[in-house]
């Protein structure tokens, strides 16, 4: 070997333990960035893999007629249709050993055959045997269901119908039935008609395009579509078109591993910034000898690239141990994420660009973040380097003198201290954050339980005699009733057909008109502008949720909006907006305006007694849906965890980059002041007394650092609050302060402080005084 | 031509109380072949002579010609390059790198210059030693030598590339008088084989052993002849 590059490791291995802090540092941050950027790129291919796979439509008619094989035909001659099937989604409920929960009932001509929509198989029989039922895997795990069992299903005509399981079915077109609290179910027509005893008709026609690449695409084509449906005589209800090719969640998704790799990257500098500081301590010390190899002839260019590679072989190593650890972490979170979303991974293994981006940032990073010092090293004169003599008195003031000495040291090298303080201020703020979030969402969750004071909301596919509900005061223990007037709704655009957002399940991105009752005690939404509904209110006035504005941005208060009800539009003058916790879009009215032909009693709150008689004492009415507000809990809660515990890793990986950050700058104190110390201890300074001191000064920087956290963490909860809160809720998480976690954070951080700053410490104590006065 | 020659150089330092100027229109020719000694007080500008002579450091004013070459005419690299070639130089502090054995030290300069490699640069590098007298102490660390044998490492170096001109500052400032004597001895030799060396030195003892000795004061050349022999 060359003798320079031989001078050159025997140098490194001379700094073996500071050189092995830079790796750990920068390899933390490469994992954190491989994991999350590895699970972000895996889980948007699979997302949308999943999601194509089921063949979803581009958009669904619905039409007020059944959507027989003539009505198809007609359609697939049209020059832009390239698929055109029949289906239909009705809402049913089903019988579980904790009473009756919602199911949604996919009905298609024959699932099996079907092109658009389509399940997975799992298990179980396929084509679906006439008289059998398929269920959908999530919704198989959530009621404890499998092939052979048999569903006992209500439906909202009342008809009870029981059908045996004969399949089970992936549908990754869906949110996962554990989220949504619901079964999906899958029959084919002949199956449905036979059970119900009548011909089932199948209303939503599906389709794709020819020739479109967005959903603007889409809404143009299906538009025209339903125009010359209308024009030959067939009444177009709705027009559902989700958007173009895309996953209910897939973007909340894509924006919380965004959020991650944000930070990640975060570290990834702040990791180099350690390496970039500690090569620069290193280099001040070999000034002298880059004087000698200059006057021996090397030129500028030689000893850049000499030390250039010393830190990229320095990334290299950190790569190479980052990239099967990153790979790794990136399988594991996206198993996780895919689990939690329903979805299958066909593969874990992220794109090859992960793996090289991995390569390129572990070396390329703190090779440019080393390039200052570096240059600045090259240039040095050999005069200079010759004439070089220990460490200045930096920073250090006259007026200082009344300091403690541990800060005194500190403050002597302000670069360092900085950025000691910045690695470790930024890891306690992410850690703190993390759980503050956590108990932001716990407050959101308490909302529910703040603003709606009813215990079960029942909604029915069509109005209900008030008396049916009168009666159902008398159930022991109710205590209110109120019938509310319930519409699923749109906003006019003008066109022909009014066009939702809305995916199959018809949750997501969906919009309901209420008729709120004058006197109603039962809900207190937190108003945001204007106000809400008064008892004598009257006439088209209207109060909006987050989740309606969300619709149709840029409403704001006294605006008249126009929205339509069963395909007719009706203008209403706005008089203030609401934040609703774990609702879609809400539009509320007074009932007394609520349109006629939709009913004034459509739904039932009850306050007060148990959901399940609740639910007996209706069982004549054409129940839609039953709503209990646990269940709604349960729905909206419990999936911030793997956020949280993503959020708490990318701190700890931040902690153990500062920790490494610290460690290296103990070290270097210690070479730079071992003359220093040399002196101390022939004036009598015992070793303990130096191990101590040693200790100290970090304790100072670890402690300032920790304030620094506590206040970094508010504006990092903010954040996070409100990319969070737009993303499950469409509002900002409201602000929670959790002092356990920022108590927790302090100790911590001196644990990690006194583990990284002991070994050094102790080296400055042992030292002979011959050693230390010897050192140049 | 003579091999060094300096034609009105100045070397200015701006320091912050102002210019300091080190070396004042000096003008000096030093011929091959010839052991030439620099004296003078502390501070008078000796360092300052044998930086600009080995492109070390750059004249503010005047001409510096060594072996042909004109230095203010090379750029950073270039100099260097040029340096590692033609000028050896020894220090007073030996300043051998301590992470390299004695012999990896010599085998530096050729390897920084690309002039020998291999098989070739290392039975030259120890050839070198041998003709140091500290061949057996080839394969040790420099912290393992007495500060002589660090000296004669610091020499055998300094001929790494063969270079026609050796510069030495104060190269026995650190050693005892016996020690001394050897290492001058082994520079005299040097020249007897053809090279230039010029040395910088306090020690009175050598300037009987010189071909010349020139003298600086406050940064000018005050006497350059051959030195006074007393019998
Ligand atoms: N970088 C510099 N900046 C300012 N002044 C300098 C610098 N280097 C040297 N000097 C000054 O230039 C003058 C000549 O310095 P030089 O080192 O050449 O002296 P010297 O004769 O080698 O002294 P010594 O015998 O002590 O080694 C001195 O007064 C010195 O203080
Ligand atoms: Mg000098």
């Amino acid at each position: 070997m060359k003798p320079r590059y031989q001078k050159l490791l025997r140098d490194a291995w001379l700094e073996r333990g500071r050189f092995a802090a830079m790796v750990g540092a920068i390899t933390a941050a490469l994992v954190a960035v491989g994991t999350v950027l590895g699970a972000w790129a895996i889980l948007t291919r699979e997302i949308r893999r999943n999601y194509l796979e089921t063949h979803p439509a581009d958009a669904t008619l619905e039409l007020g007629v059944d959507v027989d094989a003539a009505r198809l035909a007609d359609v697939r001659a049209l020059p832009n249709v390239a698929i055109a099937e029949a289906g239909e989604v009705l809402r049913a409920r089903l019988s579980t050993p904790d009473g009756l929960r919602p199911v949604l009932v996919f009905v298609a001509d024959t699932p099996a055959t079907a092109t658009l929509a389509v399940q997975a198989l799992e298990a179980g029989a396929w084509p679906l045997p006439d008289g059998s039922a398929a269920l959908e895997r999530s919704a198989a795990s959530l009621f404890a269901l499998a092939p052979g069992d048999a569903l006992d299903l209500r439906f909202a005509g009342g008809e009870r119908v029981t059908l045996p399981v004969s399949t089970l079915v992936h549908d990754p077109g869906l949110a996962p039935a554990w989220q949504e609290r619901m079964a999906y179910v899958y029959v084919s027509r002949t199956t449905l008609s036979g059970a119900l005893g009548h011909p089932a008709a199948l209303h939503d026609l599906r389709v794709t395009f020819r020739d479109r690449a967005s959903t603007e695409d889409v809404d143009r084509a299906a538009q025209a579509l339903a125009a010359s449906l209308t024009a030959e005589g067939v009444p177009v209800h709705a027009l559902r078109v989700p958007p173009f090719e895309r996953h209910p969640h897939q973007r909340q998704m894509s924006t919380l591993l965004l959020v991650l790799a944000s930070f990640s990257g975060l570290s990834l500098v702040l990791g180099a910034i350690v390496v970039a500081t500690s090569l620069e301590a290193l280099l001040a010390r070999q000034v002298r000898e880059i004087g000698v190899m200059k006057t021996l002839g090397a030129t500028r260019r030689q000893l850049v690239g000499a030390y250039s590679l010393l830190v990229a072989g320095l990334g290299l190593s950190a790569s190479i141990l980052a990239i099967p650890l990153g790979l790794g972490g990136a399988a594991g979170l996206s198993t996780a994420v895919s689990r939690l979303l329903n979805f299958t991974l066909e593969s874990r293994l992220p794109p090859a660009w992960v793996p090289a981006g991995i390569l390129a940032a572990g070396i390329g990073v703190p090779l440019l973040l080393s390039a200052s010092p570096i240059l600045r090293a090259a240039r040095v004169t050999v005069r200079e380097a010759l004439d070089q003599h220990g460490v200045a008195a930096g920073t250090l003031r006259p007026w200082m003198a009344s300091w403690p000495r541990a800060l005194r040291t500190v403050i002597r090298r302000p670069g360092r201290l900085a950025l000691n303080l910045a690695l470790f201020a930024a890891a306690g703020a992410m850690f703190v954050t993390a759980q503050d979030v956590s108990a932001g969402w716990a407050a959101n969750l308490a909302k529910i339980a703040e603003t709606r004071f009813d215990d079960v909301e029942v909604r029915f596919a069509a109005p209900v005699d008030e008396a049916t509900l009168a009666s159902l005061s008398a159930i022991p223990g109710v205590l209110r009733v109120e019938p509310w007037g319930y519409a699923g709704a749109a906003f006019a655009t003008g066109e022909a057909v009014d066009v939702s957002r809305t995916w199959p399940d018809r949750g997501h991105g969906s919009l309901s008109l209420f008729g709120v009752p004058p006197d109603t005690t039962l809900v207190a939404l937190p108003v945001t502008a204007g106000r809400w509904l008064r008892p004598d209110d009257a006439g088209n006035v209207a109060v909006l949720n987050q989740g309606a504005l969300v619709q149709r941005p840029g409403i704001a208060v006294g605006d008249t909006i126009s929205v339509s009800v069963e395909g007719v539009a009706r203008a209403w003058t706005v008089l203030g907006t609401v934040e609703e916790v774990g609702s879609s879009g809400a539009i509320y009215v007074p009932k007394s305006a609520f349109p006629a032909e939709a009913g004034t009693a459509a739904m039932v709150r009850v306050a007060g007694g148990a959901p399940g008689a609740v639910e007996a004492a209706l069982d004549a009415a054409p129940i839609d849906a039953v709503i209990p507000r646990d269940e709604l809990e349960r729905a909206v809660g419990g999936h911030l965890a793997l956020l949280v515990q993503s959020l708490t890793g990318m701190a700890l990986v931040m902690a153990l980059v500062g920790g490494a950050g610290l460690a290296s700058s103990a070290a270097v104190a210690v070479i730079e002041r071992t003359r220093e110390l040399g002196v101390e201890k022939t004036l009598g300074a015992t070793p303990a007394q130096i191990t101590r001191r040693f200790l100290a000064e970090p304790l100072w920087v670890s402690g300032a650092s920790v304030l620094l956290a506590w206040g970094g963490a508010v504006p990092l909860t903010l954040l996070m609050n409100a990319v969070i809160g737009q993303v499950g809720f469409l509002a900002p998480l409201p602000f929670a302060f959790d002092a356990i976690a920022a108590g927790e954070w302090a100790v911590l951080a001196a644990v990690i402080t006194v583990a990284a700053t002991v070994p050094p410490a102790l080296r400055a104590g042992e030292l002979t005084v011959q050693e230390a006065l010897a050192a140049t | 031509m003579a091999l060094v020659s300096l034609r009105a150089v100045g070397r200015t330092y701006s320091t912050p109380a102002g210019d300091f100027p080190a070396l004042r229109a000096v003008d000096l020719e030093i011929p091959a072949g010839i052991l030439a000694a620099v004296v003078g007080k502390s501070g008078s500008g000796k360092t300052t002579l044998v930086h600009l002579i080995a492109g070390l450091d750059r004249a503010t004013s005047g001409e510096v010609v060594v072996d042909d070459t004109s230095l203010g005419s090379l750029d950073e690299s270039a100099l260097a390059r040029w340096r590692g070639r033609r000028i050896g130089v020894v220090f007073q502090f030996f300043q051998l790198l301590p992470t390299l054995t004695v012999l990896e030290n010599v085998l530096l300069p050729m390897d920084l210059c690309g002039t020998f490699a291999g098989a070739a640069a290392r039975s030259r590098g120890l050839a070198l030693l041998d003709a140091v007298g500290i061949v057996d102490h080839a394969h040790k660390l420099p912290s393992g030598l007495s500060g002589g044998q660090q000296q004669r490492a610091a020499i055998a170096r300094a001929m790494a590339n063969d270079p026609p001109l050796l510069l030495a500052d104060e190269p026995t400032g650190n050693l005892d008088t016996e020690t001394a004597d050897t290492v001058h001895t082994l520079l005299a030799g040097l020249v007897k084989q053809g090279k230039t060396v010029v040395i910088v030195t306090h020690e009175a003892t050598i300037r009987s052993t010189v071909d010349r000795v020139i003298t600086l004061r406050d940064g000018r050349v005050v006497d350059d002849s051959a030195p006074l022999v007393l019998e």
